[in-house]
Order: structure tokens, then C-alpha cells, then sequence
């Protein structure tokens, strides 16, 4: 867990303990600092009035450049899973630049999740949207979904498969053009539905119910916007296959959206090994 | 689009009323802009032929258009440089340039080009447009021949010319003519009297001037009608075919006056085509790109004879539709019609005097520029007023694109203003913000984010196209914090297709927004601390507010949406209903009073109206009447071919109501009994039942406080003698 100082930092550790308690056995915090303020001090302080983590845990305290530094430890410490706070909406200097978050979830070699929101009091990962896209990395993902959401109680968990409309889903000029594009819809649906059917067949998710929801829209976006209309507590993604440049923040594309605004906390699953879903 | 074969006669008796009106606006709006008068009637002929054919839209009429009088007329003053024959053949070419441009738009799917601009600024333009028509015919209505060639100049210019009049230096039969006419057509359309209903206003004034100019020889002492103040057609109508020439194509103005004719030819025709769909009876969705590419062919071959654009018209379309027209074939027939009366009455049309031309051409602009033009605007608050003042003088003061394209740019620069966080916003119009998904079978949910506006309302559209309008669709606005009116607009009259087609659109989450006007269809942006959402109320309202407490009434004077209830009557079959504001209801009683809102379709377009009428149930079924004076009665069309129902018992009743039905039997026995006495002591008012219940009102227009309590009166005690 990669910390630093600003108001949400207790919520955030605490939120982290939280999640920790349920999916892992240890938990390290990361602070990275200039050397110069007494930001440490601060933070211990912080710690000593919040009181005790009850996870196994231990503190780091490093200097040098954030991102790298933290990187450099989960790769040390084999970690299964990086966190980080993480603002909802970035400027548009920030846009371009750069947050740490963002340099993070480019360079990650682990999963990672991004915090928007935290409270200070418990929140429930009620609502879970993951995607389904038709990816070999999307199996793995799904799987390690379901861990999660069965380790945290979720109780609805929204599959959402983005389709991006071509010319014969999306041209409806005239009634006859409509009528087109509504028939290949419905015949994408199905097949994406049975597809994402066969992958679920041998998982057994418990008190959970999952729901399947195929979207015409730009892939990358349609998942992030269906996620905050719906309410949703957490977004899983994919990792994404090539590293993200500065480009594609001109040409935004697929997770770009996302993380230029982020729906709800976002956890992007690094698959260690990818697989066709249907193998 | 002539493979539908049903109705033909029908649409051939349409497409005869078409043509009455499309023949004087033909010669007017060719002489208009400067060309030969036949360069109208071939523009007429080729859209008619090319577009029934190739079009999809089956209600439109398309023909030379008043859109581009004003560029046309630019064009070749600048293009003939003072040679009008070296013009109009330069012309010719640039039109056969804009027509393979159109043609372009519509094969890379421009049809979603008249969504694009801002509401007020199209109309800022299209009022623009109206006054410089106007501000040029006034002068040719009195038999002058301006100076000037900006519309302000013209105006000004106007006092001269009443100069020249009364120094008598124009010939006072051009100008009485012109003067008369002009009154005509603006009372004809008030008088509910039948032929002056079944044949348009153009047509009466072309036979008064035919006829003036046709009797005044054999008159001495009638004051005659030079020659030059005549429409002068060629001997042969072969004789009227010019070539286009290419000889100008090397020149940038070439090139502007190409694409200009393009750009206002294509939005004039899909903003007719748009509001033509919105008023089929059957609801059909035409292909605006296929009709572009229809318009372009269409232009192509109107040019390569001498034809102007051809463009489609929302004037003649709405005609059109008034007189029952279904299908293609209306097109097809009105323009063979207007060969046909060339062939036949080429000798009497030479008789058409230019002022009777110029007086349609006037009543034509004044309709575009008319103040209510502007009160329309005001009622959707005063930002939407001021964008659409802001254009229509840019647009008198430059040109049209320039015009249009400046009222976008400062609608934008306004909207982001009165926003905070700028940046953000304009970012976010460039980026995807609409999210369609299907929830359940049939069930849509198509949700909108941060700013919805007439730029990136186009996303919005292509998404509700997909929707199947026999579904349910949800259109949820809780995440977006700015929309404008322009979306809102649009959103409406998908709202009303998806009605017509069995489903619904449901619009969510605008609640938390606040408006400047309480225009149901104002902007809504991010509420102000302390600032109130409605505007004041006027007298009326007061006073209606006052004797509805009185006699404890509900009064309110939010504006809603028809739930259908006066949407069922014959009345407004033909018509579009907006709103209801100002309502009056009792809770024990089941009338309702309101003012509605409501679009008509005349000669010249869509005008908005506004009545009081009550709805009354009934407490059991009857069959669908109407009663009244005669002059309403034609107004509903379907009732025109029954007799007057009398009853020998009450001869008074009788000779003053008209009453007319199907089913005669059912209707005598709802009238038998106290009802008949009841009538013939109240004033007179127009009763419509269909079926379940009753239509109530006096005039087409809103009541005053006191006439409102008489009708709310009226209601009253006709419900207690309808009790069983």
C-alpha cells in the first residue's frame, strides 16, 4: 500500500486494513518521501491516534522517486496486490502529466487498486462491475472477481461485455436501418452471453448474483460510465497489454477513460497467466 | 419512393393543391433572386420528378426554396458583375457544384447536420433570411426598384419609395395591386369560409392580379399595367432551358457560393424534412441522408436545364399533408401539374403582375422575421432570446454562414460561461457521454453525462435511433449537470414518435436542475444558491389564480405535457401538441381548464398556437360528435362528408347548432332530455366528444379571466346535466 500524506490517508490505511483483513496476509505500507519534510512524523502520529491495524503489517519508509520506489518494493516483496489513493477527476495539466496513480497502474507489473472514495467507517463492496471483454486475460480476472467478491460479502455482480458498434450495429438512419441494427444486436448479445456462460460453468459463486449486461458503446468508456449510473462500488478491469504512453492520453482510448475519471475505486487484475476463455 | 401504390388519387388531389401554391411561389422566389421566373417552375419540376422518385421522405415537396433567394441573388451580382445573363448561367454552374456537394453530404452521412447548430441560431438565421426577403419585395410590391442591397439599407430606403409613389412615379395600379394582395393574404387564412379554406391564399391573389391585368385594357379609365411590370415568359417553354457555364470555376467567390448554396440548402431541407416527420400521421422516419443524396441528384439535374437548388420546403410539404397527402406521389404529381398549366395557360400567366408576386414574397418573409418569431424565444428565457437576436443580426449584417456560425460559437462561449469549471466542460463535449443499454426485454436505459448540448447532442441521437420506438426508454439526465434547450427540443419529438409508435421515453433526473424560464423545454444548468427557479406571474394568471381559490379550484400554472387526454380528440389529429399551462381543476369534478399549446400547419409553415379549452368526461360512452356554428365544423375533416342532425321537437336548437356524427342514432339519444335545453340558453361554445368525453371551447385562441369563468361555469353545470 503505497501512502502519503493528505486528508484521506487514515481513511485510505483504514480502508486498506479493511479489505486486508478479508484477502490478505500481510500488508506493507510504502511511504515515499523528499527527505526533507517531517511528513514521517506526521504520519506516525496520525497512525498512534488512529489506532492499531489489525492485519500483520509493517512500515517502510523510503526516499527517491515515488512511483519507481514503490514499484521496486512490490517487486522485492512478490506482492500480490498494489493500493493506492487515487482523485476521482484529474485536471487537465494533471491530463497530461500525469498523477502518481497513473504512473503506477502504466508501470505495474501487480494488480493494482485505485481508492477514490474512502470512509472513515466500513464500506461494503455491494455491487461489483467486471468486464467481460472477449480477452484471454478476462478468465483470470472473472476468477479472481469472484474470490473477491465472495471474500467481501458482494452481494450483485454485473459481468458487462463492451461492444464496439460498427456499421451494421449502430447505423439506424431510417426505420428498415433500425430494425437491421436491432436484429445484430440481439444476435451479438446471445453469443456473448452463452460465451460468458461457458466461462462461468465451473466457478460457484455463492450467494451472489451475477448479472450479465452486453453494451453497444465505445469499449473502455461504456463499462466506466454503466459502473457510476448503476452505483457501483468497485470496477474490475483487465490489465492493459501494452504500456500506456503519453499518446494514448491524446487519442483516449479503452482504460484512458477510466482513469481520467474515475466511476468508483477500480481494481485492474494483472493476470499472471492468460488463457482463452473458452479453452 | 413510389412503390407505395395506395391512395393515389388521393395524393394526385394533393398534389393539384400543391401546385396552386407552388406555381406563384415559383415565378416569386426565381424573380427574387434574380433569375428568369421559368428558373423557378424547373427547379419545381425537377425536384418533383427526381425526388418522388429518389427520396425517402414521402410528405415532402420539394422545389426552389426561400432559404437561398438572398445568396442566389448575391451570386450573381457577383459572378454576372453586372451582366444578369452571365450570371445566371455562372449561377447554374455553382448550383450544379452545390448540387454534387449535397449529393457528397449524403453519401458521408451528413445527415446529422441540422442537429448541430444551436436552436435560436438556426432560427436567428431563418428569421434573418425572412427580413431581407421582405425588406427587397416591399420595394417591388410598390413598383420601385431599390437601391440599396443590404436588408438595412432597404428598409431605410423604404421612405423613399413611398416618395416616388406619391410623386407618382410607379404606376398606381402595380402598387395598389400589391397592397391589396398583401391584405389578402393576410386575411384570407382568418376566414373560416370554405373555398377560401380548400384553395390557398397565393392562388386567390395570382387570380385577382390575372384577372386585373387581364381586364384593365379593355378599361380606359382603370389605371393601367405597364408591360415591364409583368412577368415576362419565354414564347416556347423549351426556350427557358439554359446551360450552366464553368467559366467562373477558377474564382474563390465560385467556390464560396458553391458550398454556401450546399450548406443552406442542406439544413433547410433537413430541418423540413424533420419537422414534415414529426406531423406524418403515420409516424414514418425518413432517411435524411438518402433524401440528401436525393436533393443533390435532384439540384444536378434542375441546373443542367436552368433550374434553381432544389431544396425541400416545409411551406409547400406542410400543404401538402393538409390536404391528405400519403405518399411520393403528391410530389410527382404537383410538379406535372405545374407543366401542365404552363402548356394550357402560358398566355395568362404572361398576364402575372410582379407586384401580386412580390406581396406572396412578403408575406412569406414577414412569417419567418414576425415578432411572434421572437416571443416564441422570449418564453424560453431570455439567454435563448438573446442568442437568437445575436444571430439574426449577424446574419443581416454579414452572410448567412457567417451568421449561423457565430451564433454557434458565442451559444457555446455563453453556455460554458455560465458554468463553472470551463475547462472541464468543453473537454467533456468531445468525449464520449452517453451510455445505451438494454435492462430488460424491450426495456431501455440510456443514461447522459456532464454537458448535454446541440454539439455533442448528435451522440445522444445516434443512440436513441437504435432504440426500437415500440419500446420503453428511459433517458436519464441524473448524471449530466447542464442541458440545453436545443436537446430538449430534440428529445420531445422523439418522445412524441416513440408515443405515436406504442412505447414511451421517459425523461429522468432534470429535476435537480435549475432554468431561467419555466419553458418546459428552457436549458437546464446547475441551480444557483438563493435564486429561483420560476419566473413571475402575470395578471392573468394572478387573477385566475384568485377566482380559482375562490370557488376552491386547483390552479396551476406549471407547464405539462398532454397525458393524452387531449390528444385523443379529431381536433388535434393534424396537429402537434406542445403543453398545457395554466390549468384549473375541481377534486370533486373532473374537468380540467387549461391553455394548450399547440403547433398548426398552414401555407407557410408550422404556427404556434395557443387556446383555453376544457375536457369534460362523460359519465358513460357515447358516439363521437361535433357540435357548433358552421364555420369550425370544417376544421375537422373526417366529419365533412355527414349531414346536420336536426330534432323537430326543438327547432330553435336546430336552426343555430350544427351537429354532426356517424352514428345518428346514439348521438339523438344523448341529446334527447335536458340537454338540448340547456344548450339553447348557454353561449355557443365548439363540442367535441370522442367517445369518452368532451372538447370544449369557444375561440382558437387563450380566454380572458371573465371568459374563463363563464367556460369553467359552463362545465360545471354541464357535468351536473350530464349525471345520469
Amino acid at each position: 500500500m503505497g501512502i502519503g500524506l493528505s486528508p484521506s490517508l487514515i481513511a485510505n490505511i483504514k480502508e486498506a486494513a479493511r479489505l486486508c483483513e478479508h484477502l490478505a496476509n500481510e500488508i506493507i505500507f510504502v511511504h515515499v518521501g523528499d527527505g526533507k519534510t517531517a511528513s514521517r512524523e506526521e504520519i506516525e502520529s496520525q497512525m498512534q491516534s488512529f489506532g492499531e491495524v489489525q492485519v500483520p503489517h509493517q512500515f517502510l519508509w523510503l526516499e527517491g522517486d515515488i512511483s519507481d520506489s514503490i514499484l521496486k518494493v512490490c517487486e522485492e516483496q512478490k506482492a500480490d496486490l498494489l493500493m493506492v489513493g487515487a482523485l476521482p477527476r484529474e485536471g487537465l495539466l494533471r491530463y497530461y502529466m500525469g498523477s502518481v496513480a497513473r504512473q503506477l497502474v502504466r508501470k505495474s507489473n501487480c494488480s493494482i487498486m485505485l481508492l477514490t472514495q474512502p470512509m472513515r467507517f466500513p464500506k461494503a463492496y455491494r455491487h461489483i462491475v467486471v468486464s467481460g471483454a472477449k480477452h484471454p486475460k478476462t478468465r483470470d480476472t472473472i476468477h479472481k472477481t469472484l474470490e473477491v467478491a465472495d471474500a467481501l460479502g458482494t452481494k450483485l455482480l454485473h459481468i458487462v461485455e463492451e461492444i464496439a458498434p460498427d456499421k451494421k450495429t449502430s447505423r439506424a438512419a431510417d426505420d428498415q436501418e433500425q430494425a437491421r441494427c436491432n436484429r445484430w444486436r440481439h444476435i451479438i448479445e446471445e453469443r456473448e452471453q452463452h460465451r460468458i456462460k461457458l466461462a462461468l460453468k465451473e466457478e460457484n459463486p455463492h450467494n451472489l448474483e451475477i448479472e450479465n449486461q452486453v453494451i453497444f458503446g465505445k469499449p473502455g468508456y461504456s463499462i466506466g460510465h454503466f459502473t457510476q449510473s448503476s452505483g457501483a462500488e468497485l470496477l474490475v478491469l483487465n490489465s492493459p497489454d501494452t504500456k500506456l504512453g503519453f499518446m494514448d492520453r491524446v487519442f483516449t482510448h479503452d482504460l484512458e477513460y477510466i482513469l481520467s475519471e474515475l466511476p468508483s475505486d477500480l481494481l485492474i487484475v494483472h493476470s499472471s497467466d492468460p488463457k482463452p476463455l473458452n479453452a | 419512393m413510389l412503390r407505395e401504390t395506395k391512395n393515389i388519387p388521393q395524393n394526385i388531389q394533393s398534389g393539384l393543391i400543391v401546385s396552386l401554391v407552388a406555381l406563384p411561389l415559383a415565378f416569386g422566389l426565381a424573380l427574387a433572386s434574380g433569375v428568369p421566373p421559368m428558373a423557378g417552375i424547373l427547379a419545381t419540376v425537377a425536384g418533383a420528378l427526381l425526388f418522388s422518385l429518389l427520396g425517402s421522405s414521402r410528405l415532402i415537396i420539394a422545389g426552389p426554396g426561400n432559404g437561398l433567394v438572398v445568396l442566389s441573388l448575391y451570386a450573381v451580382g457577383v459572378l454576372g458583375q453586372g451582366n444578369p445573363a452571365l450570371g445566371y448561367s455562372l449561377l447554374l454552374g455553382a448550383i450544379l457544384m452545390s448540387g454534387l456537394i449535397i449529393l457528397l453530404m449524403g453519401l458521408f452521412r451528413f445527415g446529422v447536420l441540422a442537429e448541430l447548430f444551436p436552436a435560436a441560431a438556426i432560427r436567428g438565421m431563418l428569421a434573418a433570411i425572412g427580413l431581407i426577403i421582405l425588406s427587397r419585395q416591399l420595394h417591388v410590391l410598390l413598383g420601385v426598384d431599390p437601391q440599396s442591397s443590404s436588408a438595412f439599407g432597404l428598409l431605410a430606403e423604404i421612405g423613399n419609395s413611398i416618395d416616388l409613389i406619391r410623386n407618382g412615379n410607379a404606376p398606381l395600379a402595380a402598387w395598389s395591386l400589391g397592397l391589396v394582395s398583401l391584405a389578402l393574404l393576410f386575411i384570407l387564412p382568418k376566414i373560416r369560409f370554405g373555398p377560401f379554406q380548400k384553395i390557398p391564399g397565393p392562388m386567390w391573389v395570382l387570380a385577382l392580379g390575372i384577372g386585373y391585368s387581364y381586364l384593365s385594357p379593355h378599361f380606359a379609365h382603370w389605371p393601367q399595367l405597364p408591360d415591364s411590370h409583368l412577368i415576362s415568359l419565354p414564347p416556347e417553354i423549351l426556350d427557358a432551358f439554359t446551360f450552366p457555364s464553368f467559366k467562373a470555376i477558377g474564382t474563390g467567390s465560385f467556390w464560396t457560393i458553391s458550398l454556401s448554396l450546399a450548406f443552406i440548402a442542406a439544413v433547410e431541407s433537413l430541418l423540413s424534412i424533420k419537422a414534415i416527420d414529426k406531423l406524418d400521421p403515420e409516424q414514418r422516419r425518413s432517411n435524411a441522408n438518402k433524401d440528401l443524396r436525393a436533393l443533390g441528384i435532384a439540384t444536378i439535374g434542375s441546373s443542367l436545364i436552368g433550374g434553381l437548388n432544389v431544396v425541400a420546403v416545409i411551406a409547400r410539404s406542410s400543404v401538402n399533408l393538409n390536404n391528405g397527402a400519403s405518399s411520393a406521389w403528391s410530389n410527382l404529381f404537383h410538379g406535372l401539374f405545374l407543366v401542365l398549366f404552363l402548356a394550357l395557360f402560358s398566355s395568362q400567366l404572361e398576364h402575372i403582375p410582379l407586384a401580386v408576386l412580390a406581396a406572396i414574397l412578403v408575406h412569406t418573409g414577414y412569417k419567418l422575421t414576425a415578432p411572434s418569431q421572437f416571443r416564441a424565444m422570449a418564453e424560453l428565457g431570455r439567454d435563448e432570446l438573446l442568442l437568437f437576436i445575436f444571430t439574426y443580426l449577424a446574419t443581416l449584417a454579414s452572410n448567412l454562414i457567417i451568421g449561423i456560425l457565430s451564433g454557434m460559437l458565442v451559444t457555446l462561449v455563453y453556455q460554458l460561461f455560465s458554468l463553472k469549471k470551463r475547462s472541464y466542460y468543453l473537454r467533456s463535449l468531445f468525449r464520449p457521454n452517453v451510455l445505451l443499454f438494454e435492462e430488460q426485454e424491450h426495456k431501455y436505459h440510456l443514461s447522459v453525462k456532464t454537458m448535454s448540448n446541440f454539439l455533442n447532442f448528435i451522440r445522444l441521437k445516434k443512440q436513441m435511433d437504435t432504440v426500437d420506438p415500440q419500446s420503453e426508454l428511459i433517458l436519464d439526465f441524473s448524471l449530466a449537470e447542464y442541458v440545453d434547450h436545443s436537446v430538449l427540443e430534440h428529445v420531445q419529438q422523439y418522445r412524441h414518435r416513440f408515443e405515436a409508435a406504442g412505447g414511451s421515453l421517459e425523461t429522468m433526473g432534470l429535476d435537480d436542475l435549475g432554468q431561467l424560464s419555466s419553458h418546459p423545454l428552457a436549458t437546464r444548468r446547475p441551480l444557483k444558491k438563493g435564486s429561483s427557479k420560476r419566473g413571475k406571474l402575470t395578471r392573468r394568471q394572478k387573477m385566475l389564480r384568485l377566482y380559482a381559490s375562490e370557488h376552491n379550484f386547483r390552479f396551476q400554472y406549471s407547464e405539462v405535457e398532454d397525458d393524452g387526454r387531449f390528444k385523443g380528440f379529431e381536433y388535434f389529429q393534424d396537429k402537434y401538441l406542445h403543453l398545457l399551462r395554466n390549468r384549473i381543476e375541481c377534486s370533486n369534478q373532473n374537468w380540467l381548464w387549461a391553455d394548450i399549446h399547440y403547433e398548426d400547419t398552414d401555407f407557410y409553415g408550422n404556427a404556434l398556437r395557443h387556446a383555453s379549452m376544457v375536457y369534460l368526461p362523460l359519465p358513460s360512452e357515447t358516439a363521437p360528435f361535433v357540435l357548433d356554428q358552421e364555420r369550425l365544423l370544417d376544421r375537422v375533416a373526417h366529419l365533412a362528408g355527414f349531414k346536420d342532425i336536426n330534432f323537430e321537437r326543438h327547432p330553435d336548437f336546430s336552426k343555430r347548432f350544427k351537429l354532426k356524427g356517424e352514428d345518428e342514432k346514439s348521438i339523438r339519444n344523448f341529446f334527447e332530455g335536458p340537454l338540448i335545453p340547456f344548450l339553447e340558453s348557454h353561449k355557443q361554445y365548439h363540442i367535441e366528444c370522442n367517445g369518452r368525453a368532451l372538447l370544449i371551447f369557444a375561440k382558437e385562441r387563450h380566454t380572458t379571466v371573465s371568459e374563463t369563468k363563464q367556460m369553467v361555469n359552463f362545465a360545471e353545470q354541464l357535468t351536473e346535466v350530464l349525471k345520469p
